[in-house]
């Protein structure tokens, strides 16, 4: 059942993160490009967003043995929409990758580098769990952001997902 | 190996969790108790901190067949010390619970209700997840209270847990 609750899992990502950025989209250019202060991991909407999808792509790319030295960013994307699009297809990729997963996959290791260089060995189970991790980590800052814009955005936990989406 | 894996995020739970109490602490009880903002789902560092507490504890009660109506929050805790002293011990339940669990208790059907008395009923293997990206999403807010009140924190990002030497 480990590889179902992997799955699972990405089930909830790829809703949680269109959700907000939906919301966000709705927003507008101008708010999503607005500089929302320094205390933030990246000081805009869409850069933050910018920064989940660059995360997303380049643990695909390590997961397929490849290890980038550079991570996309809010300045590859002058738009939402340019966002949307590239983010669509990593999704396809992403849910393609695990959804070919078996059970000995998740224990594999996976050797990578960062994009400084230096080298690590992580199991994929637990680096497929951290990239989902680490998405709600950014999408909480995002809420709180979009609270600022125009008012606080509905949840996106799990268990809402799980009520809500999946029904069981 | 699903139970590796429901393992390992929780002992990451447990050290994230501390890790950014610790932060909180070291700022002192009374920027703990300053208001700094209502953009936040709850405006002190101390009530963010029980909120996460609060919701641990109601998840492992209905995990042992228990429906509380009551949500542990900011008020029921005087100080940030009060709340360690509550945590720890519900730490400690946690971890000999999941511990306890073997494949098949991660498939069971949870019955529950929520405060307001609304019926659900969830596999347990869901909720455990649950409950870590509950935490997750608080302790960035926590984050970025921390980082306005005197800069950044350490991080508490998963693979920086999982790439610690393990003893």
């Amino acid at each position: 059942m480990s590889v179902d609750l992997i799955r699972e899992l990405y089930g909830y990502h790829h809703w949680a993160n269109r959700r907000l950025f939906d919301i966000a989209a709705d927003l507008g250019a101008a708010v999503v490009s607005r500089d929302m202060g320094t205390h933030w991991s990246f000081p805009t909407i869409k850069g933050m967003f910018a920064h989940v999808y660059g995360a997303d792509l380049l643990w695909l790319s390590r997961w397929k043995g490849s290890s980038p030295g550079r991570m996309q960013a809010d300045a590859d994307f002058p738009t939402m929409g340019d966002l949307r699009a590239m983010w669509d297809r990593l999704e396809v990729e992403q849910r393609a990758f695990v959804d070919g997963l078996s059970e000995v996959d998740l224990a594999r290791p996976v050797t990578y580098r960062n994009t400084q260089g230096d080298g690590f060995q992580v199991a994929l189970g637990p680096l497929l769990q951290h990239v989902v991790n680490h998405a709600t980590h950014h999408r909480s800052e995002v809420a709180t952001m979009i609270t600022l814009a125009s008012g606080s955005p509905p949840d996106t936990g799990i268990a809402t997902y799980r009520t809500a989406v999946v029904k069981g | 190996m699903e139970l590796e894996l429901i393992r390992g995020i929780w002992d990451y739970h447990w050290w994230g969790n501390r890790k950014l109490f610790d932060e909180a602490k070291a700022l002192g009880e009374e920027t703990a108790t300053k208001e700094i903002g209502r953009q936040f789902s709850f405006s002190t560092l101390k009530g963010m901190l029980a909120h996460i507490y609060g919701a641990d504890r109601i998840w492992l009660a209905r995990w042992k067949g228990e429906s509380p109506t009551k949500l542990y929050g900011d008020s029921d805790f005087a100080s940030l010390t009060d709340l360690r002293r509550s945590w720890d011990t519900l730490e400690a339940e946690q971890r000999a619970f999941v511990t306890s669990l073997g494949t098949g208790d991660l498939k069971r059907t949870l019955d529950y209700q929520s405060t307001d008395g609304k019926p659900y009923g969830q596999p347990l293997w869901q909720l455990l997840q649950h409950v870590v990206n509950h935490a997750t999403h608080h302790r960035s807010e926590i984050a970025t209270m921390v980082t306005m009140t005197k800069g950044s924190p350490a991080s508490t990002d998963m693979v920086l847990f999982y790439r610690q030497p393990k003893g």
